[in-house]
């Protein structure tokens, strides 16, 4: 099964963000889209999810897909508290005190289900972030560089955590990040991005299962270097 | 030093200056501190003051109670609805532009004299409610907006649980300005409408027959119940805005 997006056209008045460009993204798998900062990635999340509707182009596949959304910022609503606001989203869901449970212990905040989000650190707000996508029945799970500005540490949690999560529920992910090692650890297929306007892009397929990816392997250290070299001959 | 030491001593020095400036002027002209305290501990005392201050109080509850109600219907549909903003704006600027004394003369025009505090008291509040709100509206995070959009929350699920706790701390500056003003205007409306009840209507009588001292307790007394509620306004405001902030171990 596959998801179409054909002849997109998106500008912000003279700013041409995309410009004929067409991708196919496969389901049930982790699609990670690379390139630089502002190209145009988050943009591309926005059209997926309806959120931006001010667009040309075709999207195929798409119709009646339901989507939770992995922002960059956890967006989480403050005067609540972390088990609340999973609460809000989850309105007229069968078991829902058993779902939200669940997904606060898979990501480890169930000792602070009480707690409010001022009381959290970034990575906490981040996870809870995580589990709220999750915990949303969604068929397209959307993620904007949700590692993003994370201490090292921090982010291998959180990658392990939503590793853990995704083993369990394979739902179609479209990531969106600027760091090839993210998108190494977490990628089925990358799209790799080149500069505005975006018409183009090349697709590199990480054929290695999840449990040998780690940054010494000698694999993982060839395809990164050959996304490397590509996003280098992009900017030449 | 200790800081309640150095606002009970500025206290204590404007006092002073009153005294010292009552002994210099006419009694007549200014009445000096004891001279208030005892036309207070008279009013007080009076049979009829718990009538006076209820009839006050009723009409600017009342009229704020409305005119919050009002405004905070008004204001959601405004800044949700631009259509709706262009309609309502007209009449809200017309309110808002009226200066108190023609509209008190207007309101007494049209209502009873028991009735034009409320009515005005409400119809200066409005504009005030309703602006805020309608700029706590607008200025609610569009990225919660299109979380909850995504999450498919309901209009309703959405004003209930992201724009009613964004425009919080616009309802309580509103809550604020209006309890202030709502006092003044009341008091103002009575001073002209001179219902049965009133302190308006007391503080009138105090001028016409010339009793100074009388004027000044009432005054006293306007300021002590204004100064009450904002004191309890604060410590509800306290309150709510504390609830999120602090660990909670209920669910």
């Amino acid at each position: 099964m596959t998801l179409n997006i054909k002849q997109l056209n998106k500008n912000y008045g003279e700013n041409i963000i995309f410009k004929q460009f067409n991708v196919e993204l496969k389901e049930n798998t982790i699609n990670c889209i690379l390139g630089p900062s502002g190209c145009g990635k988050t943009t591309l999340l926005n059209i997926i999810a309806k959120l931006d509707k001010d667009f040309i182009g075709k999207l195929e596949g798409f119709k009646d897909k339901t989507f939770s959304y992995i922002f960059q910022e956890p967006r989480l609503l403050n005067w609540f508290s972390v088990y609340k606001n999973l609460q809000v989203i989850l309105k007229d869901h069968e078991n829902r005190e058993k779902i939200i449970d669940k997904y606060l212990k898979m990501v480890g905040l169930y000792e602070y289900r009480y707690y409010y989000p001022h009381q959290l650190s970034g990575g906490m707000k981040q996870r809870l972030s995580i589990a709220r996508a999750f915990a949303f029945k969604s068929d397209i799970l959307l993620m904007d560089e949700p590692f993003k500005g994370l201490d090292p540490k921090l982010k291998k949690n959180l990658i392990d955590s939503f590793i853990n999560l995704w083993k369990q529920d394979k739902r179609t992910i479209i990531f969106v990040t600027h760091d090839i090692d993210e998108a190494i650890l977490l990628g089925d297929d990358i799209f790799i991005f080149k500069e505005r306007p975006i018409s183009k892009m090349v697709n590199v397929n990480i054929d290695i299962d999840r449990k040998n990816r780690n940054l010494e392997n000698e694999i993982i250290r060839g395809k990164k270097s050959i996304i490397y070299s590509i996003l280098v001959k992009d900017e030449e | 030093m200790n800081k309640n030491f150095l606002k009970f001593s500025a206290i204590v020095f404007w006092v002073v200056v009153w005294w010292v400036m009552a002994k210099m002027a006419n009694t007549f002209i200014l009445p000096s501190p004891n001279e208030t305290l005892k036309a207070l501990y008279y009013i007080v005392l009076n049979k009829g003051f718990l009538a006076i201050i209820t009839a006050s109080l009723a009409r600017i509850i009342i009229g704020f109670i409305i005119s919050s109600i009002i405004g905070l219907v008004l204001g959601v549909l405004a800044g949700l609805y631009e259509k709706f903003e262009i309609f309502i704006n007209p009449i809200i600027t017309v309110i808002k532009s009226i200066p108190v004394i023609s509209l008190i003369l207007i309101i007494l025009f049209w209502v009873k004299s028991d009735m034009t505090p409320l009515v005005v008291c409400f119809l200066m509040c409005l504009p005030v409610m309703y602006n805020n709100i309608y700029d706590g509206i607008k200025n609610v995070d569009s990225n919660l907006i299109n979380m909850a959009t995504l999450y498919k929350m309901n209009k309703l699920d959405t004003i209930k649980n992201i724009y009613f706790h964004s425009i919080k701390p616009y309802l309580f500056a509103a809550t604020k300005t209006c309890l202030n003003l709502g006092f003044r205007v009341t008091v103002a409306a009575e001073v002209l409408s001179n219902p049965k009840y009133g302190l308006g209507t007391q503080l009138f009588d105090s001028k016409i027959y010339l009793n100074m001292a009388d004027l000044f307790a009432y005054t006293v007394i306007i300021v002590t119940l204004s100064y009450i509620f904002e004191i309890t306004l604060k410590y509800i405001i306290k309150k709510n805005t504390l609830k999120g902030v602090i660990y909670d171990v209920k669910h």
